[in-house]
């Protein structure tokens, strides 16, 4: 087991001949009254283990749902595999669209074995049974075929999903929030087997997550959600370190976001005026505490508070004149006392966004 | 979502259950069928409607009669009393079953069920033997001088009686429940400093009340329908009067008209459970896995074996012991009983067929009830209940009045086995409703996805997942037909005897030897078809 942590970079990702797994065009959805999907575009290519990332209730759950066809779309069309499986009249229902789905809470049949879940989603024949044997394999989980399924612990109950659903061997796998229902301590583990299990069946599969870390972790690409709107689709790295949006910026990863007017087309701050978008009045600037350090020559302040983490920690800094306070992260064995003043410099230029009168939130 | 459910375990229906509900469409299959049960149910109602219509200023002036009120007001002064002593019996035993350390508890949990297998008019007679002027307790309190004890009949007999015969449908929900209550939510009442009693009257009392409910509801609509148990207790309830004026007035419509009254005032009382039931949603809470831990009693152990003994020596001991007297007596006397063969295979035959049929018709009701709230399953699980709230005898004659054109039907075994259905169909759906519950829409969407058609998902998901559910609906079906009397009088086809008729007929001609040995028989099926209930009823593993 080689759990791969790392995201590949894009290049390595895209398949040379582009081919398209699942096209999502203006996909729109009103369950009891709300419109929970309000805008879902986005494309995932074959092959590509994809995320869709975002807080609870942005609609991601029902984006699933309906790629898995459990929830038809009010408006807008859906494309598998270069067929139309969603749009207008068309409608073609989840047995026929050959996707596998894993469950939030893994859905198993407690009137069935591990071996029989398995074997539900595949047709009676000859190598029914040395299919079951295989994906039990592959999924870690040979010699407990005649288990019952209460009998398993919770990462095993989550593999039997996974087996469940790889077993007819659909075209696309759907994961619903895969890892929530498992320990913290299990949780990284078991995120780069099921990584790995997904990469060596070459399943295309889309995970739904509200955990960034989840999602940055494992995914090949991945799609930020808010307020039932896809509002950017990225590699892992370019969604961190260029989110689109403000949402974006504050809910990816840990951010100092500092709202300012624009001043001749330009926001100032303790370390200098930058450009701002063209034409915005007011400006959002994402300042990772990463992207802070401890310089000589910078701008003067105090430490006024710190968490500690282990592998690194973030010191809250209020600026002298400004009294801005900001969260500046270094590494865990610089000792500062809280009595005198430290500089703090950027290491890149901050990341500025025209702020919108309105942002409507999930 | 771990934490949230266990502090906020009665969310509100509304927004956090829009998914499940919205989501899945009842297909025309299912719509179909509920609307044929929907219009099945009301052909009583409406066969009251045309009745009672027939001399429209007759009806009416019976029904605002000062006469009417007081019926009414005396029959529900019967049900509230018969349902909060059947409360104040079944809450303490179910508590001592599930919850205590109490030695025996699970034959206890099996004993107090079984008054259930009596009928009411059973239990009835064997209170009179006893208690009656010149019964048993008398005759041996005759040598102390004691030449009358005071009087059982009217509203203090009726009313322990029907207690004692139908706290078990209170029994029978309050068990899982309190198995069922997460204990997580009682320990972390006791960590806020409140006391177990606090606990329990705070926590785990709202967390019954759904189970109450409906349990409540079996019984009230049991006292409000019952014929046999308050006749022989001559105590005039609504069944009773509506049978006196069918049995000796020519005219029907203002017999008809009290049943309208009836059927309004039961109505009223399903709703509310309705209404109930459907502001909390208990099934969200997720299980701890894990049951809690047995209260140890101590020295309470010696009065809760006596209050178990307090009621399963009336409800139990009695009515078995006066009948196997009888019996014996019977057989002393000579009684033959040569057709008691037949007498058997007519009631489980009409009783078997009115289980299965009522499993049959009830599926599409459960099914819209769980998983397709809204107006229409409402509507439809309303009107299923309409026949449960008649008394038997104007379910049969609103069969009769639609049958009597159709020569082939009437007096046949298909339109018996329609009125048990009409009459018992709630018990078969709420069984099958709380397994239905059991089986989370993921589990089914889980099968579509695996590429299987919805009928397909039925036969092999949801149908074994309720499996258990039906079978506890059937058998109880089952056992309360074994039991029915009305219908199975008028209805029967001719020369068809079953054993509730013959018990039925020959005690009320006083000859208790000959009715002794059907009702022994129709005790223990019944019996056994309890545990049967048991069995489909019990935790999923």
């Amino acid at each position: 087991m080689t759990p791969q942590h790392a995201a590949s970079t894009p290049h390595e990702r895209r398949f040379p001949d582009h081919a398209v797994a699942v096209r999502a065009d203006g996909l729109r959805v009103r369950l009891g009254g709300a419109e929970v999907v309000r805008d879902l575009t986005l494309e995932v290519e074959v092959g590509e283990l994809f995320a869709i990332l975002g807080p609870s209730g942005c609609g991601k759950t029902t984006a699933l749902r309906l790629i898995a066809g459990f929830e038809r779309p009010t408006a807008g069309c859906l494309t598998l595999f270069d067929e139309e499986v969603a749009c207008g009249s068309t409608f073609v229902p989840p047995e026929k669209r050959r996707v596998g789905m894993v469950f939030q809470d893994y859905a198993l049949f407690p009137h069935m074995s591990v071996a029989e879940n398995v074997a539900y989603g595949l047709p009676k024949s000859a190598d029914r049974e040395a299919r079951v044997l295989e994906v039990l394999d592959l999924t870690r989980l040979t010699g407990l075929g005649d288990r019952d399924v209460h009998a398993l612990s919770g990462g095993e109950q989550q593999r039997v999903a996974l087996a469940r659903a790889l077993a007819p061997g659909p075209r696309i796998l759907l994961l619903d929030e895969p890892f929530s229902n498992l320990d913290q301590s299990l949780r990284g583990r078991v995120r780069g087997e099921v990584r790995d299990i997904i990469k060596r069946a070459g399943a295309t599969a889309i995970l739904v997550t509200h955990d960034q870390e989840e999602a940055l972790s494992i995914a090949d690409r991945v799609a930020f959600m808010w307020g039932g709107r896809v509002e950017q689709v990225a590699t892992p790295d370019e969604i961190y370190t260029s989110p689109r949006t403000l949402n974006a910026a504050d809910f990816i990863g840990d951010a100092n976001i500092l709202h300012l007017p624009v001043r001749d087309g330009h926001v100032q701050l303790p370390f200098g005026d930058f450009d701002a978008p063209e034409g915005a009045e007011a400006a959002a600037v994402v300042i990772r505490p990463e992207d802070l350090q401890i310089m000589p020559g910078g701008v003067y302040g105090q430490v006024v508070s710190r968490e500690y983490y282990g592998h690194d920690q973030v010191l809250h800094v209020e600026l002298e004149e400004s009294g801005l306070v900001l969260r500046v992260r270094v590494a865990p064995h610089e000792r500062l006392g809280m009595a005198g003043p430290i500089s703090i410099g950027l290491r890149t230029d901050p990341l500025v966004l025209a702020e919108s009168g309105a942002e409507d939130g999930g | 979502m771990t934490s949230l459910p266990l502090l906020f375990p009665f969310r509100p229906l509304s927004r956090l259950n829009a998914r499940d509900v919205a989501a899945a469409r009842p297909n025309a299959l299912l719509i179909i069928s509920g609307l044929l049960v929907g219009l099945l149910c009301l052909v009583p109602p409406v066969y009251l409607v045309v009745r009672a219509a027939g001399s429209w200023g007759m009806a009416w002036d019976t029904i605002t009669s000062t006469a009417t009120l007081r019926v009414t007001v005396r029959t529900f002064a019967l049900a509230g009393t018969v349902t909060v002593a059947a409360i104040a019996i079944s809450l303490p035993l179910a508590w001592i079953v599930e919850r205590s350390d109490l030695p025996g508890r699970r034959a206890l949990g099996v004993l107090a069920a079984l008054p259930l297998a009596v009928p009411s008019y059973v239990g009835a007679m064997a209170f009179i033997a006893a208690f009656g002027p010149r019964g048993l307790v008398q005759g041996w309190l005759e040598p102390l001088g004691v030449e009358r004890l005071p009087s059982i009949y009217g509203f203090p007999g009726a009313a322990i009686v029907l207690t004692l015969f139908t706290y078990p449908y209170l029994f029978l929900v309050l068990r899982p429940a309190l198995a069922a209550a997460d204990p997580r939510v009682e320990e972390l009442s006791r960590t806020f400093g409140y006391s177990a009693w606090t606990t329990f009257r705070r926590v785990v009392l709202p967390s019954l009340r759904p189970a109450l409910a409906s349990g409540s509801l079996l019984v009230a609509l049991y006292v409000l329908s019952d014929f046999g148990a308050p006749s022989l207790m001559r105590f005039s309830s609504f069944t009773r009067v509506i049978y006196v004026r069918y049995t000796t007035t020519f005219d029907r419509s203002t017999a008809a008209a009290l049943a309208l009254v009836l059927v309004v005032l039961a109505l009223a009382v399903v709703s509310l459970e309705v209404w109930a039931r459907s502001r909390r949603r208990l099934d969200a809470v997720r299980s701890a896995g894990r049951p809690a831990s047995p209260v140890a009693l101590g020295k309470w152990r010696w009065p809760a074996y006596g209050f178990a003994a307090a009621v399963l020596i009336p409800a139990l001991v009695l009515p078995v012991g006066v009948l196997l007297y009888w019996f014996v007596k019977g057989v002393q006397q000579g009684v033959a009983f040569n057709d008691v063969l037949t007498l058997i295979s007519n009631s489980v035959t009409a009783a078997g067929l009115a289980a299965v049929a009522a499993v049959v018709v009830g599926l599409p009701v459960a099914i819209l009830s769980v998983r397709h709230r809204g107006w229409f399953s409402r509507g439809i699980e309303v009107a299923s209940y309409t026949g449960y709230a008649l008394p038997g005898l104007v379910v049969a004659l609103a069969l009769v009045f639609a049958a009597v054109r159709i020569s082939w039907l009437y007096q046949s075994l298909p339109l018996l086995v329609a009125a048990y259905v009409l009459l018992f169909l709630p018990q078969a759906t709420g069984a099958m409703r709380v397994s239905l519950g059991r089986v989370r829409p993921s589990m089914e969407e889980a099968a579509r996805g695996l590429g299987r058609r919805p009928w397909q998902v039925l036969t092999t998901i949801t149908l074994p997942l309720a499996g258990r559910g039906m079978l506890a609906g059937a058998a109880l079906v089952f056992l309360t037909t074994m039991k029915e009397l009305p219908a199975t009088l008028i209805l029967s086809p001719t020369g068809f005897h079953t054993l509730a008729a013959r018990t039925w007929g020959a005690s009320s001609e006083a000859r208790f030897g000959e009715a002794a040995g059907p009702a022994l028989l129709l005790v223990a099926i019944s019996a056994l078809a309890l545990v049967a209930f048991r069995l489909g009823s019990g935790r999923a593993s």
